[in-house]
């Protein structure tokens, strides 16, 4: 294959005409307001020049005559693919003497560490979570820019230029009376969603999560008594009674947000995620607002919509056919993620200034995350004790961080980074916010931003390193959050579960890239590591080279074993023994086709993975699932696997969008398949239904079409509650018998 | 930033009226906007910044490599800011029921989708390079000179990109040179 391809494609990318029409209208419009305003002279009129000009070739100056004819490029089929999964062990029975208790139990954590004693902790922190407020409330919302906030002013004003990492300036009690943390008190009530009861077919499963016990917001949630799906802007309330399952209810969120405003320009998004608590429903929604300053710069353009804040709308679901609004809570940015732990509800955004024209010293609130109650009517800045800053971010954006008790619907307390949540990863007692850094090796020169981050701690591994993760910890300590930590480490992350959290340390699986060799003879090196760091995330111990010239492709850590999914060409999996923190070893590797995106730890010391298939030469077909015995993690072995004829899902993406229940051997995801012709594209989309049986293996008990709108898959989530099983998308809902898979009911939502 | 004669016509500034700039540079812009936006949606609100912006600024630009250079910068800087998050919840369309679902643009086969697949979802400096490079046919010292880098730079991002994609690519199949 030639670079002709690259001719074709090109060919392909154009304007639409309705788009040039629109462009013509809008310079239309812009021409008028000038004309009316000033000078008449450049009014457009008549046949559009755009649609008139919209079947010209491509313009002559894109090859200068001039120029020396490029290097034909070809493209050569690649050389071989497997991938490799490796147990890491962080302890379990294998090395039980060096283990205090229950260290293959997912759960343990929270027993063995409580929030307070979890990590070591300095003396400001221990101060900062005993002490009350110690300046006087003070009244006005506003506050100097010389004052607390000049340092985070002075960051975000000369971006990319910041210096210092969390906030040793940052000394002064919060100022904000109104906005002082709640007292930390243990909510009552916990929620019961992920948790499977023993026996047959009672209770609910709910969505899946990272953490036992710790819920994650998403597109369709349960509470065992009713399935709320996202539906635009609307919420569905479906009450789920197998063939009797109806929509008893719909929450339209624009009778309650920036939409009723229309004078302030506001628009809101569609619902985000949910989340559902003992007879509350929490819906995310953020809101935009049209930039009115336009941006200085000469290289950065107009945008119409900035995210402003996210809401976390709040209401009483207790009887699910008749929902009563309670409460909005907002706060700076665009919806990250969310999680709920405890009554407790955790609201991640990412807050970006993106408008520094817009920026007023004097006021902080242009350029420091708020949060507000109730509506607009009450923003409050950030206080700069909870504000830090981390080194190296390239643009102006804030992580955002707040709690809320569920019960009350009332904020219990904020911290924020200056800094991208490119992953985040929350463990029972800390919110962890990893943010993805670069330099270039090539050239060896740094940007005066790239010089912030720490490169010189990484370990030296006979290349030079060029990604590093800035990883940030936030004590939890009962909603009043409270930045404690920050590290580097060498690597990126795959996703939120290269993180995980253990007897007070914290595991983090990164995939190290470089380089070796100078600018005349250049070879690049990507290496798997793990690295295990304590409470001030220093790392305290490590493999720095899991395995030459690969990358990870997915982590899950259980208890004090950990298992890496490496890929180049094989797959090998990894065991690796973290039992004694500062000496992680690997304890045994298996090379295998293909390799898993996700993981999932089964019943009896099995391991499911379900990704990519490939042959041994690595050409990647479809999907698989697979069955590993994990045992015996010194002695990893692959039971069974199966092909899955699908192209691609978003369970490969996105853990949510699986379906695992381990003690009915069920593992359920969407999947979906493209189909070409010379000029058309189709596609077809299920959801697929296995069981595992050590016997007969994988057995595929279903196939049920999902709904496919203008070529694109609808996110789809599915639950059991009772005996019957539920898939759910915008478009509708599917009740199944769970025994038999016989379809009882369609509920159409849209 | 400079450009050598013999890498770009010199020739006497065109015309600079929005309209004209479009018809010449539409596809240009467009196609930046979808590689580094990867959905129509994105693309096309970037596409109609891009020119609002500069019909709004109508900048000074000395020459047509300015201009072009200019506007490929723009380009890169706006896609940058619609996808500096994911698209859902940083940016609006202009029309809020577009939002639903992201339409992934879609090319004449499959090989072709993929590759624009594996290219989207490279890190923004090795896409910015890698589509000049290929898509736009420009020179590695025209690239260096109009995204202020240095040519060793262009050229190791080219290389480290190629590796990426042959890393990414499903199908299996790398760039080489012959």
């Amino acid at each position: 294959m030639s670079d002709e391809i690259f001719d074709k494609m090109s060919a392909q990318m154009k304007p639409s005409d309705e788009l040039l029409a629109r462009l013509d209208a809008a310079l239309a419009a812009e021409s008028a307001d000038a004309a009316s305003a000033a000078a008449p002279s450049d009014v457009v009129s008549g046949e559009s020049p755009l649609q008139a000009a919209s079947g010209s070739t491509r313009p002559a100056v894109s090859r200068p005559t001039g120029a020396p004819k490029r290097k034909r490029r070809v493209w050569l089929p690649i050389a071989s693919g497997v991938s490799a999964l490796a147990v890491v062990v962080a302890g379990s029975f294998m090395i039980g003497p060096m283990l205090q208790q229950g260290a293959m139990e997912s759960s343990a954590p929270q027993e063995n560490a409580p929030a307070a004693t979890q990590f070591p902790m300095d003396s400001t922190e221990a101060v900062a979570t005993s002490a009350p407020p110690e300046v006087e409330p003070v009244a006005s919302p506003t506050i100097t820019a010389s004052g607390p906030y000049a340092e985070v002013l002075g960051k975000i004003a000369n971006m990319p230029s910041m210096s210092e990492y969390l906030n040793p300036a940052y000394s002064s009690a919060r100022e904000q009376a109104n906005t002082a943390p709640m007292p930390a008190s243990a909510p009552e009530v916990a929620t019961d969603t992920g948790v499977l009861e023993a026996g047959s077919y009672t209770g609910y499963t709910g969505t899946n999560t990272q953490v036992v016990g710790i819920d994650e917001g998403d597109i369709v949630k349960t509470d065992g008594k009713a399935i709320y799906v996202a539906s635009g802007k609307q919420i569905k309330i479906v009450d789920p009674v197998g063939a009797a399952t109806q929509v008893v209810a719909t929450i339209n969120t624009t009778d309650l947000l920036a939409d009723a405003d229309p004078a302030a320009g506001l628009i809101s998004s569609q619902v985000l995620e949910m989340m559902v608590d003992d007879g509350k429903l929490i819906v995310f929604v953020t809101e935009y607002q049209p930039r009115t300053v336009e941006v200085g710069s000469e290289n950065t353009t107009y945008v119409p919509y900035d995210a402003t804040q996210t809401k976390a709308v709040i209401y009483d679901v207790s009887t699910p056919a008749s929902p009563k609004y309670l409460a909005s809570l907002g706060q700076s940015g665009a919806y990250s993620t969310t999680r709920l732990s405890e009554g407790v509800l955790y609201v991640v955004t990412s807050y970006s200034i993106d408008d520094p024209a817009s920026i007023d010293p004097e006021d902080p609130s242009t350029f420091v995350p708020l949060t507000s109650d109730d509506d607009r009517k009450k923003l409050t800045p950030i206080g700069p004790d909870r504000i830090s800053i981390c080194p190296g971010e390239e643009i102006p954006v804030y992580t955002v961080a707040t709690a809320i008790d569920v019960n009350s619907q009332k904020r219990l307390g904020e911290a924020s980074v200056l800094g991208s949540p490119n992953n985040v990863y929350m463990s029972d007692a800390n919110l962890y916010i990893a943010s993805y850094r670069y330099h270039d090796v090539y050239t060896g020169v740094d940007t005066a931003t790239q010089k912030e981050v720490d490169w010189d701690s990484l370990p030296k591994l006979g290349f030079k390193v060029e990604n590093g993760t800035q990883l940030v910890r936030i004590r939890l300590n009962g909603g009043d959050l409270q930045v404690a930590a920050q590290g580097l480490v060498a690597g990126s992350l795959v996703d939120q579960f290269a993180m995980d959290e253990y007897d007070g340390y914290l595991r983090v699986a990164t995939t190290i890239g470089g380089a070796t060799g100078d600018s005349s003879n250049f070879t690049w090196k990507s290496q798997p590591a793990l690295f295990v760091l304590d409470g001030d995330l220093k790392t305290v111990g490590s493999i720095e080279k899991l395995v030459s010239d690969e990358s990870i492709q997915s982590v899950r850590f259980n208890g004090a074993v950990g298992y890496v999914v490496t890929f180049q060409q094989v797959d090998p999996l990894f065991a690796i023994n973290l039992g004694n923190p500062k000496d992680p070893k690997v304890m045994d590797k298996l090379k295998v086709p293909g390799y898993s995106t996700y993981m999932h730890p089964w019943t009896d010391g099995k391991l499911l993975g379900l990704g990519y298939n490939a042959d041994t030469n690595g050409n990647v077909s479809g999907m698989k699932l697979s069955m590993y015995d994990a045992a015996n993690p010194y002695d990893l072995r692959e039971l069974q696997t199966e092909k899955v004829k699908f192209d691609d899902s978003e369970a490969l993406q996105d853990h949510r969008a699986v379906f695992v229940d381990p003690e009915s051997g069920i593992v359920a995801f969407p999947a979906y398949s493209w189909s070409y012709t010379e000029t058309t594209t189709n596609m077809s989309a299920v959801y697929l239904v296995y069981k595992y049986d050590d016997e007969a293996g994988f057995t595929q008990l279903g196939s049920f079409e999902l709904p496919v709108a203008n070529l694109s898959y609808v996110s789809t989530r599915a639950f059991r509650i009772e005996s019957s099983f539920y898939v759910a998308n915008r478009v509708e809902v599917d009740v199944f018998d769970y025994e038999s898979l016989a379809e009882q009911h369609t509920v159409k939502l849209d | 930033m400079s450009v050598t004669a013999c890498e770009i016509e010199s020739g006497a500034r065109m015309d600079g009226d929005t309209h004209a700039v479009v018809a010449r540079y539409k596809d240009m812009v467009y196609r930046i906007a979808l590689t580094h936006t990867r959905y129509a949606g994105d693309a096309d609100d970037v596409f109609q910044d891009v020119f609002l912006a500069y019909h709004r600024k109508q900048p000074e630009l000395n020459g047509e490599e300015h201009l072009k250079a200019w506007l490929i910068t723009t380009t890169v800087n706006c896609a940058r800011r619609v996808s500096m998050n994911s698209w859902r919840t940083k940016v609006i369309p202009m029309r809020p029921e577009d939002m639903e679902q992201p339409e992934v643009f879609h090319f004449n086969s499959e090989v072709q989708d993929e590759l624009f697949t594996a290219l989207g979802k490279l890190p923004e400096a090795y896409k910015t390079v890698l589509h000049l490079f290929y898509f736009e046919d420009l020179s590695v010292n025209m690239i260096a000179a109009m995204l202020e880098l240095e040519a060793g730079t262009v050229k190791m991002r080219l290389s480290r990109g190629r590796g990426l994609m042959r890393t990414q690519m499903s199908e299996g199949g790398y760039f080489d040179e012959r």
